[in-house]
C-alpha cells in the first residue's frame, strides 16, 4: 500500500491545522485566567529556568512541592523551554499543552493508519479528535493529563509494534509508559495495571520473546524507581491517600453512616466501587454535561457531542462484532482505563479519563464508518435525503451550541473557579506598589461566599516576575500571634483583612473581595478600584485607609 | 411493612371529588399475583421449568420487595400492565374469551385509575397494531369493550377538566419543571450579551433542549447502572440494588444474543414504551415507575442464564455462569446484612419525611 499520497498529507495537515486553531485561538483569554495549578507549575518552571531549583530551593526536584500537595515534575519541566522562549506569560504556561494537544492529532492518525491499515479510519479518527470538545477543552490550559494521554498513546502504539515482532520498540514503549507516570496522577495506577494486563493477555507472545520482554520490564522498573522513591519518601503519596474511594462523602455519610474503618466494610465498598465504575457509562456524563464547562445543568457538554450518540453505540457493537487488529488490547484499554478514576472519591472527572481518548475516539470512528456504510447502501433516495438533512441540522445545532458554551457561558460560569481576577490584581499591584509601604491581600474570594484561596502569593510571584533567587533566600514569615492564615515576604502580606483594626493603617494597600470590607463603612476616596470578572460581579476591591 | 407513600387518589375519584385509594390488603394479592403472571407470560417464551427462572429472579430482587412493601401505586399499575400482556398472549394462544375479558378489564382499570395510563394504554395498542406484532383482528373485541366502557370516564372528564389537569400535572410532572426553561433562558441570555442572538435561537431553544433532555432520560433508564446498582435509590433511600449485580452478566449475554433475532429485537424495542412513565417523572430515573419495565430485563436475564448454563461445557460460559451465581449469592448476603444493620437508620435519617405513617 502506498501509504502517503499528497492528498493524504494535505488532508491530515488540514485536520491538524483545524485542531491547532481550535486549541490555540485566544488561548490566553479563554479559559479566562491561569488556575492555581497553572500558576504553580509556571512559577516553578521559571524558578528552575533561572536558578536550577524550584521556589523552595530544591535542585531539579522529582516532585514539586505546591500548596497543600505535590505536583508531577514533567509538566513543569516541559514549561521551562516555553518560558525561555516566550517569557513568564500566560501563553508560555499554556503553550506546551496546546502544542502537545495539537501534535496528538497527526500522531493519532499515524497510529490508526499503522494498526488498521485503512486511511478512512485514520482520517475520520483524527478528524473526530481534532474537533473533540473534550480534548480541546483540556488542551487549552496546562492540564497534565493531556500530556499523559499523549504518552499513553505512544507507549501503547510502540508496545503493539513490539508485540508484532519489531523488537526495537520495546525501549521507547517502556520510556513513554513510564514518563506518563511522571506527568499526571491518574495514570500512576493505570499504567502499571494496563502494562500488567497487556503482558498477561499476550502471554504466549511475551514468553516467546522473553528477552525483549525482560528488556521492556527492566526499562520500566529502572525508570520508575525514582517515582517509587518520591511516592514513599517525598510526600507524593499524600495526594493518593486523600483521594481514595473509601473517603468518598456519599460512601461514608450515606452508605456506611460512619467513616470506613474496618475490613468488614470492604464488601459494601466493593459494590459501591462497582456502582462508581459503571457510572462512567452514564449517558449524561458521556454526552450531555460531563465536562462541567457551565453551571450544573442537564444540558451542557459531555465527553462526546450529542450527535455522536449513534456513532458510539454502533461503535461498541462494531468493536465487539467485527474482526479488529489487537481488539483485546483496545478492550483492555477501555476496561482498565476507568479503573484509577473509579477508585477516587468525589465526582467523576472527564479530565482524569483523558488517557482513554484513543479508544473512545476509535469507538466513535468505527461507529461512524459503520453507519456511513449503511447509509450508502440505502436505496430509497428520499430516505437518504431525509437522513442527511436531519443529521446536518443536528450537527450544526450541536456544534453551534458547543461554540456558544465555550465562548459565552464557560467564562461567565467558570471564571471564578479558574481564579479569574488575580492577574488583574497583580497588574494593579505592579503599577501602584511604589506608592505603599505594605500590600495586604486577603486570600478569601467568591461571589456566593468567601472561599479560601490557598495560593494567591503565587500569582504575585508569577505576574511580578519576582526573582526566584531572591524568593528562595529571603525571609518569609508564615504565622502571626492572632492566628488565621498568614504569609509575608517582601512588602506583600497575605492574611485576613479585619477592617475594624486595619482602617487606620495609612500607606497600606488592602486588596480583598467585597467580603473583606464593610458594605457601607468605607470613607470617600478609600475605594481606589474594583476588579470585575466575566460574570459581571466585582471580585476584588483595592482599598487604602484615608 | 414500610409506612407507605402518601396515598394516591385514583383518577376517577379525583374527577368525582372523592378520595379513594388502594387499601393495604390488595397489595398482598399483588405480591402473589405479579410473580405468577411473570411465570405465566414467561411460559410463552421459555419451555417447561425454564419459565420459572424469571419469577425466581424477580422474587430475589429488592426492587419488587421494596416497592411492594411501600405499597407503591405503580405496583398496582404494574399488576395491570402484566395482566394486559397476559391477556393479549391468552388471546394469541386461542383462548379468546378469557383473553378479551382480561385485556379489557385490566386496560379499563388502568385507564380509570391513572391519567398517565389513560394516554399510555391506547398508545400501546396503537404501536402493537402498527408494528404488526398484534393484528387488529386480535384486539377488535377488546377495543370495542374498552371504547364503550370508557365513556363514563370521558363524561366525567368533560364535566371536570380541572381535576384531569391536576391529575396529569401530578403524574406527568416533567413539563411543569421550570429548570430546563431556566437553562434555555440562561444560555440564550449569555449568548445574546455577546452578540450571538441568532445563533442562540437556532441552537439553544427549548425544542432542542427538551429533545436532548428526553434523549438523556431515555438512555438513562436503560443503563446497567440504573438497574443493577443503587445509583438511583430504591424509595429514595436504600442502598440495595433494584436487581442484583451478578445478573448483569447473563443480561449482557442474553441481550447480545436476542438482538440477533429480528422479531425479538422489535419486541424489546417496542417494550421500551414501558419506560415512558419513568421518563415523564421529574427525576432522572423513577425506580417506582421503571418497575413496569423490569419484566423485560428479567426475561433477558433468564435467556442469558439459560444460554450460559446450556453452554457450560465451554470454559468461558462456565466461568461466567459460576461468576454470576457467586456474585449474586455474595450480594444477597451483603445486602441482607446491610438492611439489618443500616437500612432502618438510613430511612430515618434521609427519607422518613417523605412517607406517611400508617395508623396502628
Amino acid at each position: 500500500m502506498k501509504k502517503f499520497s499528497i492528498n493524504l498529507i494535505i488532508t491530515i495537515l488540514l485536520i491538524t491545522l483545524l485542531g491547532g486553531f481550535l486549541r490555540f485561538y485566544k488561548i490566553t483569554v479563554n479559559p479566562p485566567s491561569l488556575t492555581g495549578d497553572e500558576i504553580s507549575f509556571g512559577y516553578s518552571a521559571y524558578s528552575v529556568l533561572k536558578t536550577g531549583s524550584d521556589e523552595h530551593g530544591k535542585f531539579l526536584p522529582l516532585t514539586f512541592e505546591s500548596v497543600g500537595d505535590y505536583k508531577n515534575p514533567l509538566p513543569a519541566y516541559l514549561m521551562v523551554p516555553s518560558i525561555k522562549l516566550f517569557g513568564l506569560t500566560d501563553f508560555a504556561v499554556r503553550f506546551p499543552n496546546a502544542l502537545i494537544g495539537t501534535m496528538t492529532i497527526p500522531i493519532f492518525f499515524l497510529f490508526l493508519l499503522d494498526i488498521f491499515k485503512k486511511k478512512k479510519i485514520a482520517i475520520v479518527g483524527s478528524f473526530f479528535l481534532a474537533i473533540s470538545g473534550w480534548h480541546i477543552f483540556y488542551s487549552r490550559f496546562a492540564y497534565e493529563a493531556i500530556i499523559a494521554s499523549f504518552f499513553v498513546l505512544l507507549g501503547t502504539w510502540f508496545f503493539i509494534k513490539m508485540l508484532d515482532g519489531k523488537k526495537i520498540w520495546a525501549i521507547p514503549s517502556a520510556i513513554f509508559f513510564t514518563l506518563t507516570m511522571y506527568t499526571a496522577f491518574a495514570p500512576r495506577l493505570f499504567i502499571p495495571l494496563f502494562v500488567f494486563a497487556l503482558l498477561i493477555f499476550n502471554f504466549k507472545k511475551v514468553i516467546k520473546d522473553w528477552k525483549i520482554t525482560l528488556l521492556f520490564i527492566t526499562t520500566c522498573v529502572l525508570l520508575g524507581l525514582p517515582l517509587v522513591y518520591t511516592t514513599l519518601f517525598q510526600g507524593a503519596g499524600t495526594r493518593l491517600q486523600m483521594v481514595l474511594l473509601s473517603n468518598d462523602i456519599e460512601f461514608s455519610r450515606y452508605i456506611l453512616l460512619k467513616y470506613f474503618n474496618s475490613f468488614t466494610d470492604l464488601p459494601i465498598l466493593f459494590f459501591f466501587w462497582i456502582k462508581r465504575y459503571l457510572s462512567y457509562l452514564d449517558p449524561g456524563f458521556l454526552f450531555f454535561n460531563g465536562l462541567e464547562a457551565t453551571l450544573p445543568s442537564p444540558i451542557g457538554l459531555g465527553i462526546f457531542y450529542v450527535f455522536e450518540i449513534p456513532f458510539f453505540i454502533a461503535g461498541i457493537i462494531s468493536l465487539i462484532k467485527n474482526k479488529i487488529p489487537h481488539k483485546g488490547i483496545f478492550i483492555l484499554w477501555a476496561l482498565v482505563g476507568i479503573f484509577p478514576d473509579s477508585l477516587t472519591n468525589n465526582q467523576k472527572h472527564t479530565g482524569r479519563l483523558l488517557h482513554l481518548f484513543p479508544i473512545l475516539i476509535l469507538i466513535t470512528t468505527l461507529g461512524a464508518i459503520e453507519l456511513f456504510n449503511m447509509f450508502i447502501n440505502l436505496k430509497n433516495k428520499y430516505l437518504k435525503f431525509g437522513i442527511i438533512s436531519a443529521s446536518g441540522l443536528i450537527v450544526i445545532a450541536v456544534l453551534t451550541h458547543a461554540f456558544l458554551i465555550y465562548n459565552s457561558d464557560f467564562p461567565r460560569d467558570k471564571g471564578e473557579s479558574f481564579d479569574e481576577g488575580w492577574r488583574e490584581v497583580t497588574y494593579y499591584i505592579k503599577d501602584h506598589q511604589d506608592e505603599y509601604t505594605e500590600i495586604v491581600i486577603d486570600p478569601r474570594r467568591g461571589v456566593a461566599a468567601p472561599d479560601m484561596i490557598s495560593n494567591p502569593f503565587l500569582y504575585v510571584l508569577f505576574y511580578l516576575k519576582y526573582d526566584p533567587a531572591t524568593y528562595q533566600t529571603e525571609e518569609k514569615i508564615m504565622s502571626q500571634p492572632s492566628g488565621g492564615p498568614y504569609y509575608k515576604f517582601g512588602k506583600y502580606t497575605f492574611r485576613y483583612i479585619n477592617w475594624q483594626t486595619d482602617n487606620d493603617k495609612k500607606g497600606v494597600l488592602f486588596i480583598g473581595s467585597p467580603w473583606s470590607f464593610p458594605r457601607e463603612g468605607l470613607k470617600e476616596g478609600e475605594l481606589l478600584d474594583k476588579i470585575y470578572i466575566s460574570n459581571g460581579y466585582p471580585a476584588f476591591y483595592m482599598v487604602t485607609p484615608k | 411493612m414500610f409506612p407507605h407513600y402518601i396515598a394516591y387518589n385514583l383518577l376517577f375519584a379525583d374527577l368525582l371529588h372523592k378520595f379513594v385509594y388502594i387499601q393495604d390488603a390488595p397489595y398482598i394479592i399483588f405480591i402473589i399475583l405479579i410473580p405468577f403472571l411473570i411465570w405465566q407470560i414467561g411460559k410463552h417464551f421459555f419451555e417447561g421449568k425454564k419459565a420459572l427462572i424469571a419469577p425466581v429472579i424477580f422474587i430475589l430482587s429488592p426492587w419488587f420487595w421494596y416497592e411492594a412493601f411501600a405499597q407503591s401505586f405503580y405496583i398496582f399499575l404494574f399488576f395491570l400492565t402484566l395482566s394486559i400482556v397476559y391477556g393479549l398472549l391468552t388471546i394469541h394462544s386461542g383462548r379468546k374469551i378469557p383473553g378479551i375479558v382480561i385485556v379489557s378489564t385490566a386496560s379499563l382499570a388502568a385507564m380509570y385509575t391513572s391519567s398517565l395510563f389513560l394516554i399510555l394504554v391506547p398508545f400501546l395498542f396503537l404501536i402493537l397494531v402498527v408494528t404488526k406484532i398484534t393484528p387488529i383482528k386480535t384486539l377488535k373485541y377488546s377495543l370495542i369493550i374498552i371504547a364503550i366502557l370508557i365513556l363514563p370516564l370521558v363524561f366525567f372528564i368533560r364535566t371536570n377538566k380541572t381535576a384531569l389537569k391536576s391529575s396529569i400535572n401530578q403524574e406527568i410532572p416533567v413539563f411543569s419543571d421550570p429548570g430546563l426553561l431556566n437553562t434555555v433562558n440562561r444560555y440564550q441570555g449569555a449568548a445574546m450579551e455577546d452578540g450571538f442572538r441568532k445563533l442562540a435561537r437556532i441552537s439553544e431553544n427549548k425544542y432542542i433542549f427538551f429533545s436532548e433532555y428526553f434523549a438523556n432520560k431515555y438512555l438513562n433508564q436503560l443503563m446497567p447502572l440504573t438497574i443493577f446498582t443503587p445509583q438511583y435509590k430504591l424509595l429514595s433511600f436504600s442502598f440495595s440494588p433494584p436487581i442484583f449485580l451478578g445478573f448483569l452478566i447473563p443480561f449482557a449475554y442474553g441481550f447480545y444474543k436476542l438482538m440477533h433475532e429480528k422479531k425479538i429485537r422489535n419486541i424489546i424495542i417496542i417494550s421500551t414504551i414501558l419506560l415512558v412513565p419513568s421518563i415523564l417523572s421529574n427525576q432522572a430515573v423513577s425506580l417506582n415507575r421503571l418497575i413496569l419495565f423490569s419484566p423485560v430485563v428479567i426475561y433477558i436475564i433468564s435467556q442469558g442464564l439459560i444460554l450460559l448454563y446450556g453452554q457450560r461445557k465451554e470454559r468461558l460460559a462456565k466461568i461466567f455462569f459460576l461468576l454470576t451465581v457467586a456474585l449474586v449469592l455474595f450480594q444477597i448476603i451483603v445486602t441482607a446484612i446491610d438492611i439489618k444493620t443500616r437500612e432502618g437508620r438510613r430511612f430515618v435519617a434521609y427519607n422518613a419525611k417523605n412517607y406517611q405513617m400508617v395508623e396502628p
